[in-house]
């Protein structure tokens, strides 16, 4: 990893077009700008590590009985909750707002 | 990349999005198509921890509903659980930015469909939705990905048992409400 030490104002270059700017630093906070173009997503690393550590998590759902959950979600909105025809989805607009 | 037409689908066409992005709320989606398994959707992306699968179809089997399933091409054993998170989270609005407005080339936000991924666990009350991270849909372009939400205060794990039961629970208060008003009239 490359270390460089930056006080706040001070910012580097990524490539030709990615700026990161330290903007402050209060005590262990430091807030960072980011100036990139559109097509760059920027996230928290912690985010995007949960997200990637759910979707791990997700694909282990095989032979698990839904039943009680489907259910409950059956007596809550009614039927048309369990079809994805267009009509159907109205009703499921109109149920939630009840 | 494969087009999707069908004649039931709506064609007004007003653009939200213009350059930024943009927040779906259950108001602002029209969900006009049904999903077709046969329709393949693109992931260029893949999805955070599956990057390498760029294909996926969506599956709504009747005995699972209001569960859908969104399953790989390939590998044909790897697959989600969804839910449209709307309907555990009426007041749902994930921001979809502009790079992803573009990614998805989503020139009409009434094209995108949200789904939220579950984690199915033993115990129901555990299972729960991700919200932080939803897979938004172009249902016309047939192209996705899993967009963050970060920035919005959204759970990755959203428990939905809990969600239901609040609803249930103020669903009741409305028809005491409206039991004891008829009572007064």
């Amino acid at each position: 990893m490359l270390v460089l030490t930056r006080k706040s104002e001070e910012s580097v270059i990524i490539g030709n077009n990615i700026e990161v700017k330290v903007l402050s630093v209060r005590g262990d906070q430091v807030s960072i700008g980011f100036s990139a173009p559109d097509d760059v997503s920027i996230y928290r690393k912690e985010v995007y590590d949960a997200i990637q550590r759910e979707n791990l998590q997700a694909v282990k759902h095989a032979n698990q009985d839904m039943s009680w959950l489907q259910d409950k979600l059956t007596n809550v909105f009614g039927k048309s909750t369990t079809n994805n025809e267009p009509q159907e989805r109205g009703g499921v607009r109109e149920s939630v707002k009840r | 990349m494969k087009t999707l037409m069908n004649p039931r689908y709506s064609q007004n066409s007003t653009n939200p999005t213009e350059q930024g992005a943009t927040d779906i709320s259950p108001y602002s989606r029209l969900v006009a198509l049904p999903i077709q398994s046969e329709n393949i959707f693109h992931f260029p992306d893949g999805i955070p921890a599956f990057e390498n699968i760029k294909e996926f179809v969506f599956l709504s089997k009747p005995d699972s509903r209001p569960f859908m399933f969104m399953q790989a091409l390939q590998p044909q054993d790897l697959s989600f659980v969804c839910i449209d998170p709307f309907l555990i989270y009426p007041d749902y609005a994930p921001r979809v930015s502009s790079a992803d407005v573009r990614f998805l080339h989503l020139n009409d936000i009434t094209d995108a469909l949200v789904l939220s991924i579950v984690t199915v666990n033993r115990d129901m009350a555990e299972t729960t939705a991700n919200l932080q991270g939803p897979i938004v849909i172009n249902m016309r372009a047939c192209i996705g990905k899993q967009i963050i939400c970060d920035g919005q205060n959204y759970s990755v794990r959203y428990k939905i048992w809990d969600a239901i039961e609040s609803m249930e629970r103020r669903q009741t208060e409305h028809h005491q409400a409206a039991r004891a008003a008829g009572a007064v009239v």
